[in-house]
């Protein structure tokens, strides 16, 4: 998707893919519309900003889920949904506005990489 | 002799916790998942919440709880319905060949683990605070725990 490389968004997906040379997808996801800001896909079968807006109802049922257990101290920092091959990971922001989405092959990425990555992005769009 | 001033006793009354509760019908189904319960609570002991949950229809087959106000019930409800918004996103993406593993859920203090049993029509749900332990041990416990 074009996206604009003057906008947080924009940037957070080019730091990424320069930290992660062989993601499959990112993109930076606003977590109440499941609309990308921003998003780069390096496969032709991934979508991302399909991805983006059924993530979104992933993350807000796990709110849900968290309301149920009377978790009103605990914010949801990440979510990693290990798949045959692939890792898809979500990282929320801190206010919980955004979140940033990625796709990584499991075969050749280090998911501890990976999530420090995030980590280290996600700061910039608060 | 009946004793129902026990029946008044705070843990006389309410929904058990520190044990494990058979919720789903008597059956094979039922043996294994309070039996898989009872593995994570061995390798777990300190485990906040484990349920072994239906994916279709969210109903839990067998619970732990540690504490009485968990409102059990909704919870393994919204926990299936994010495995199976899961799987809707990858239909989306057209990724037929991708199986859900486990979806591993960090929160601020406690870790929220969800695991896709071998049958594909069950899950095993189990919560820990990050003090107790960590992401990768959580994770392998339910991999062995789970039979997958």
């Amino acid at each position: 998707m074009a996206y604009s490389e003057n906008s947080p968004a924009g940037k957070v997906v080019q730091g990424i893919i320069a930290d992660l040379p062989s993601l499959i997808a990112v993109a930076v996801v606003d977590a109440t519309s499941g609309m990308s800001l921003a998003s780069h896909s390096n496969s032709p079968s991934i979508n991302p900003d399909t991805a983006a807006a059924y993530n979104t109802e992933v993350v807000k049922q796990k709110q849900k889920a968290m309301s149920a257990l009377k978790l009103t101290n605990e914010k949801i920092e990440d979510i990693l949904i290990s798949l045959s091959s692939q890792s898809h990971l979500l990282k929320l922001t801190d206010n919980g506005t955004k979140f940033i989405y990625l796709v990584v092959s499991s075969r050749d990425t280090n998911l501890a990489i990976a999530r420090e990555v995030l980590r280290t992005h996600v700061a910039e769009l608060n | 002799m009946k004793l129902d001033f026990l029946q008044r006793l705070p843990f006389g009354a309410g929904r058990a916790t520190h044990r494990i509760v058979p919720v789903g019908a008597a059956g094979p189904e039922l043996t294994a998942a309070e039996a898989m319960l009872q593995r994570v609570l061995t390798d777990l002991p300190e485990v906040l919440v484990a349920a072994v949950v239906q994916l279709a229809s969210g109903q839990a087959l067998a619970t732990y709880a540690t504490a009485r106000e968990f409102n059990l019930p909704k919870v393994c409800e919204h926990n299936a319905e994010v495995i199976r918004q899961t799987q809707q996103a990858l239909k989306a993406l057209q990724l037929p060949e991708e199986q859900i593993e486990d979806v591993l859920i960090t929160l601020s203090g406690q870790l929220h683990l969800l695991r896709l049993l071998p049958s594909g029509r069950q899950l095993l749900y189990v919560v820990v605070d990050s003090h107790d332990t960590n992401l990768a041990l959580a994770r392998a416990v339910m991999q062995a725990c789970a039979g997958g």
